[in-house]
């Protein structure tokens, strides 16, 4: 089966992650230009996962971004991340839009055998891109679906650890749940919960991770522009 | 067949209005003049006063005590009746109906009155409730509204096909109602499952195949258990007959009558075993030393492919000549449950085929004659056959069953011109045939072909009764027109996988798809064999009998448990079965492989076939054992603990299964081995004694090359295997903390259960016989597995923390290595990193006896055990070595490994593990991909269309739950949202075309039944969704 084996070089999860850093790079760049946080004129044209994408040209969004996911990467590689969203804030910070990559059904794998090569990561890196392309093209057209935002809007990056998931480095105090970010299905609603749109679910091997977004009601009654 | 009737109404909102239709006076905008050219309006206006006049009549006759019988019917009338249309108009009117005069859309009525209907008319209103006009005047009389379906005026066609599962259960139901002979039950014993593997499909086909038993207390039982609620509670009240628990698995002796009994696996032993016979017939009569001649290619072969026609069925016919133009099969006749074995050709061109339900078989030719099985004559007449072979000369003969053989006859029939070869070898054939004819009475066929591929496909044309070649310069064209799943070896589960990815179903358009895309769709090896076959090749070789891959044993009739014990004894009997077979067969297995049968979600407590499996969902789980193992008490308590991991409750196994793969010989080299295997046909020993002498020589043979994680986990999990196998695991460690929470008694008893433990592992060395030296090294680090080290005892795990703190890496011990076949060894499973710690532990196996004057030296070796497998050097050797030259060489590797990159990714690869999917990826009708699943709902609309029916309430509720589950446990939400989109834009799709083409009417009601359905899916998705907290899911 060697032959096999040649034609699909085999992954280690590292490389994976790292993969999946850029990709999630690439989408909030993505999210930044479809949604208008910053004006078009800010963004240039460039070429990923062969389809067009656009970039931030300010090196300090690119900066933060990238910062923003580098931490996200190190809670990932320890396997506590079950949530990675982009929150879309009005000028007031009131959440209007919310980008989740829900990793509940990322696989863990522990980190010391992060640098192994797994035997069934074996897709083609062709396969990859195709799959991270058809993300990102799904989130270029959320525009359309999505409506416009009002002006002044900004945004963040927050990640949802799991229940069971160790405090990151340096907080040895107990962590307590925030509250009201996630409505559990037991307790009754406070407020009326987002619409939610399922953009595209990605299936790799092993490898799967949902994205969806959610359309806060407050959104509704903000003017638009 | 359930009819699913029309709703009451399209549009309830209509009918209401209509029925509560008031009139006041006659000043309505509906009395007011229509202006020219509203003929619309004029119309709309006609209708509300013709309503005002029914109105009138109502309330002239509300005096009267006359039943709303009506209510909520809009009735039209069609054609002549009798009563006439304005007698049925009055009648609807005072018992409470809205009879409409004209029908502008047929869903606003919701019954229409007729005698009789114009052909035409017929295929129109085929979907809707065309009454008799009895229907009114008797449902007067009666006093109440009678079912309209007596009075149908269009008989209900034949339904629309539909989603498979749902209708097995109905159809079962059906037939049983139907049946008004209650047929007596059979007993058990003599209708036993096939111990055959059955996947889930052949399970349900089984169920259908099943006589009904309407009258049966076993049915009248569960149908008055469906009110219990656990299946354990449910099979505890159903063996409470004792006749049933005897004949359940319950009963000691289960397994020994079931196998007694069971006509398939006499069957198939038989075979087994006169194949056996045969080989070593041939095998015995030593063919000549190969004498090809000198001028043929190396890789140039004449196969021939002998197989008898129709065996069993010729065999049969021989005799009773009278049968010889007639339909006839082999098989226990009279049971319509039993499967055909052999038929002649006659029958065949019924549509019957070998293997088929008897049931089926009558079904397709009434006049099929059965006759039963004549074992003495088949043996005759192959031990004919191969004697005939025999004395050809051949090359290599094979018995590849007893009514089949491969012969290679290159030395006698090759030339280098084709003709000759053609010539010479359909002589030969000729001979052999007509000698075989001679001694049997019975046709063989024989298929001669460059390679066995090539010959077995011959011997498709070669039928019946005579001989075919395939040329080199037709195979090409021949294997072209060839299905896939007629080549030999690939089944229907290939060809559908083919199918289903490539829309591949012949031979030639194989050639189009690369080799490794075929290997990573059916797996490495048929991929191969697929890709090869494709071209006509076949590379193996006449002769070369493939070592027998696995052994398993599997009952899947009778299976009722109702306490977890019941089934640790039931699993300890089936590894005793499996352990037997591999004893007879001479072989040791590393790889158990349990099989669990349970109870489908949807399937009913208990099935139409009395104490069957009825319909299943199949699980299995297997478990690498540190060596070859054939032991029954080793192979049970695996088969438990992974019973134990899969939860399954137990009430809900229908059938359960062991197999071992990866098998060795159990002979090996040296000859006390096999002497231990053949006294099983001498006086019987027990178990115990045939284990004991088994470890005994076990351990001469493998004392020198042992694994030493085998040797290392002994003595620590002998204390938990000795005990009495249970599925509730003992906890081997203890979290202090918890610990400390406990009372103080059981503080007391697990501390003093693991001191034991502890204990034993010391008590444990001395005890062997042999007290040579042997040293442990200890893995480096890296190389220890966590979760070995989880499962040993506190103390030792603190112990090999110093040892790697202190850098001691070896720990001594007076000890002996433990054979591998000691019975009370278990090894716990490590799910990942198999393969890397598997090799790490290996290469560190040093000790060896006598070596240990040299240990000093080799304390020294620094390097990782990962390496020395790569550097490829015997460390044992290296070990012997002076301490500079040891280290030149190891320079050397080093330098040369860092300039092979081949080598180094080898060795990674080697290293490489798997990454479990999180979540099952859940099937839905075999398939699980989204755009199958489209094709899938869209033939499903479609065909309903065709039809004019609504969807069955049963295909939707299974929809609506596959989604729910792909939502919750595939954790796939897109997918769901994405077919439900789908669902809902192929309805908008049709109301959109059909408005279009303005026959809307003709199928509005199946396609709000259909809208309904796509409400009631995108309901079930957002109701899975709340549940991963995500609420108000976007359909559109």
């Amino acid at each position: 089966m060697s032959t096999s084996k040649t034609q699909l070089p085999s992954w280690t999860f590292a490389e994976v992650l790292s993969a999946f850093a850029d990709f999630l790079i690439v989408s909030i760049h993505t999210i930044l230009y479809e949604r208008e946080i910053y004006p078009h004129e800010t963004f240039m044209l460039a070429r990923k996962y062969n389809f067009p994408v656009r970039q931030s040209r300010h090196p300090q969004v690119c900066d933060w971004v990238r910062n923003a996911i580098g931490a996200c990467m190190d809670q990932m590689r320890r396997g506590d991340v079950s949530k990675i969203s982009v929150v879309i804030l009005s000028s007031i910070d009131i959440p209007l839009e919310r980008f989740v990559f829900d990793m509940t059904s990322f696989p863990k794998v522990s980190e010391r055998d992060q640098q192994v090569e797994m035997k069934n990561l074996n897709f083609s890196m062709t396969e990859m891109d195709e799959q991270y392309r058809t993300c990102i093209m799904k989130l270029s057209h959320t525009s359309s679906i999505l409506g416009k935002l009002p002006a002044d809007c900004t945004f963040t990056i927050t990640i949802e650890l799991n229940d069971d998931g160790k405090p990151p480095v340096g907080h040895d105090s107990p962590w307590v749940p925030a509250d009201g970010i996630t409505p559990k299905p037991d307790v009754p609603l406070k407020s009326v919960p987002p619409k939610v749109r399922p953009l595209r679910n990605v299936l790799m091997g092993p490898l799967s991770f949902d994205i969806y977004v959610e359309e806060s009601k407050t959104k509704e009654k903000v003017v638009v522009r | 067949m359930p009819r699913r009737h029309p709703p009451p109404l399209a549009n309830p909102k209509f009918a209401a209005a209509l029925a509560n239709h008031t009139f006041d006076h006659e000043d309505g905008a509906e009395y007011a003049g229509s202006e020219f050219g509203g003929f619309g309006e004029y119309f709309r206006n006609k209708k509300i006063k013709l309503q005002n006049l029914d109105a009138h009549i109502r309330g002239f006759d509300s005096g009267s005590e006359r039943p709303p019988i009506f209510k909520g019917c809009i009735i039209h009338v069609n054609g002549y009746t009798k009563p006439s249309i304005g007698e049925i108009h009055k009648l609807v009117v005072i018992y409470g109906g809205v009879f409409s005069q004209y029908m502008d859309s047929k869903t606003a009525v919701t019954h229409i009155i007729a005698s009789s209907l114009t052909p035409k008319k017929m295929v129109e209103f085929g979907r809707y409730r065309i009454v008799k006009p009895e229907w009114i005047t008797q449902s007067i009389e009666a006093g109440k509204l009678l079912p309209w379906h007596d009075f149908r005026v269009i008989q209900p066609s034949e339904s629309q096909r539909r989603l498979t599962i749902a209708t097995v259960a109905n159809q079962q139901e059906n037939e049983q109602s139907k049946q008004s002979n209650p047929s007596p039950v059979v007993s058990p014993v003599r209708s036993p499952l096939i111990p055959v593997t059955v996947s889930p499909s052949r399970t349900q086909e089984k169920a259908f195949d099943t006589p009904s038993r309407k009258s049966s207390p076993l049915i009248m039982l569960s149908k008055s258990s469906e009110k219990f609620t656990s299946s354990e509670e449910h099979n505890a009240v159903l063996l409470a007959n004792p006749n049933t628990r005897n004949s359940s698995v319950l009963n000691p002796d289960f397994l020994k009558t079931y196998y007694g009994q069971s006509r398939l696996h006499h069957l198939s032993t038989w075979k087994a075993n006169l194949k056996l016979k045969f080989q070593s017939q041939i095998s015995a009569s030593s063919p000549p030393a190969s004498k090809r001649p000198l001028d043929c290619p190396a890789d140039t072969r004449v196969i021939f492919h002998i197989d008898f026609d129709c065996f069993f069925a010729s065999i049969a016919v021989r005799c009773r000549p009278q049968y010889a133009d007639k339909p006839v099969c082999v098989g226990h006749g009279g049971n319509q449950n039993s499967e055909v074995a052999s038929c002649n050709y006659v029958a065949r061109a019924f549509g019957v085929r070998n293997g088929m339900w008897m049931r089926r078989a009558k079904e397709l030719c009434p006049d099929l004659i059965t006759l039963p099985y004549e074992f003495d004559a088949y043996e005759e007449a192959s031990s004919h056959m191969y004697n005939v072979l025999i004395g050809i000369g051949a090359d290599k003969i094979e018995a590849v069953s007893i009514d089949e053989a491969l012969l290679d006859v290159t030395s006698l029939c090759w030339s280098p011109n084709d003709d000759e070869i053609q010539a010479k070898s359909l002589g030969l054939a000729k001979s052999i045939r007509n000698r075989v004819f001679e001694l049997t009475q019975c046709h063989v066929s024989v298929g001669i072909g460059g390679n066995i591929l090539q010959s077995k496909l011959a011997t498709k044309w070669a039928k019946p009764a005579g001989q075919y070649r395939v040329r080199p310069n037709e195979i090409a064209q021949l294997m072209k027109g060839l299905q896939v799943v007629d080549l030999p070896g690939i089944g229907y589960s290939i060809g559908a996988q083919l199918n289903e990815r490539f829309h591949i179903d012949h031979v030639g358009d194989i050639l189009t798809v690369p080799k490794s895309t075929l290997q990573s769709i059916v797996g490495g090896k048929t991929g191969d064999k697929l890709y090869s076959y494709a071209r006509g090749e076949d590379f193996s070789e006449v002769g070369e009998i493939p070592m027998r891959k696995s052994v398993s044993a599997e009952v899947n009739w009778g299976v009722r448990f109702e306490a977890k014990e019941q089934v640790d004894t039931f699993l300890g009997s089936l590894a005793g079965e499996l352990a037997n077979r591999l004893t007879n067969l001479a072989v040791i297995g590393t790889n158990l492989t349990l099989k669990v049968y349970k109870r489908s979600e949807n399937a009913p407590l208990e099935p139409a076939k009395y104490l069957g499996c009825g319909e299943c969902d199949a699980f299995s789980r297997s478990y690498t054992t540190a060596s070859p193992t054939s032991d029954p008490r080793d192979i049970s308590r695996i088969a438990i603990s992974l019973l134990c991991k899969l939860q399954i409750p137990v009430g809900d196994i229908r059938g359960l299964g062991l197999q071992m793969t990866k098998l060795v010989s159990a002979h090996g080299q040296d000859g006390k081995q096999v002497t231990l295997f053949q006294t099983n046909g001498g006086p019987k020993k027990s178990d115990i004694e045939v284990a004991k002498e088994k470890l005994e020589n076990l351990e001469a043979e493998y004392s020198m090359d042992n694994d030493p994680v085998s040797t290392m986990h002994q003595p620590i999990t002998s204390k938990l295997a000795t005990k009495q196998p249970t599925q509730y695991l003992v906890p081997t460690q203890v979290s202090q903390e918890v610990l400390r929470e406990l009372p103080e008694d059981i503080q007391k008893k697990i501390l003093e259960s693991r001191h034991s433990k502890c204990s034993l592992v010391h008590n444990f060395m001395p005890k062997l016989k042999d007290e040579s030296q042997v040293t442990f090294e200890i893995p480096s680090h890296s190389s220890i597995d966590p979760d070995v080290l989880s499962e040993l005892p506190i103390e030792i795990v603190k112990e090999l923390e110093e040892q790697y703190r202190e850098g001691n890496v070896t720990f001594r011990s007076p000890a002996k290595r433990r054979g591998i076949q000691e019975p009370n060894k278990r090894k716990f499973p490590r799910p990942t990193k198999k393969a890397n710690s598997k090799k790490s532990w290996s290469s560190n196996t040093i000790g060896r006896p006598g070596t240990d004057s040299k240990l000093l030296s080799h304390e020294k070796l620094t390097l990782d055990s990962r390496n020395w497998e790569a550097l490829n050097v015997d460390q044992d050797i290296l070990r012997e070595l002076p301490e500079d030259i040891r280290n030149e060489i190891l320079e050397e590797r080093k330098r040369h490994l860092l300039n092979s990159p081949a080598e180094k990714q080898n060795e990674e690869s080697e290293a490489s593990t798997t990454i479990q999917l999180q979540h099952p990826i859940l099937t839905f009708q075999g398939k699980n991909q989204i755009d199958n699943l489209r094709d899938l709902l869209r033939t499903w609309l479609s065909s309903s269309l065709a039809e004019m029916q609504g969807p069955h309430m049963d295909d939707v509720f299974l929809l609506e739950k596959y989604l729910s589950r792909v939502v919750t446990e595939e954790k796939n939400l897109n997918k769901a949202v994405e077919l439900v989109k789908w669902m809902n834009f192929q309805v908008e799709n049709v109301l959109r075309e059909r408005e279009m083409d303005d026959n809307l009417e003709r199928c509005q009601e199946v396609l709000f039944e259909w809208l309904d359905t796509t409400e009631g899916l995108q309901k079930a998705v957002s109701i899975a969704a709340e549940t991963r907290g995500l609420y108000n899911i976007q359909f559109r």
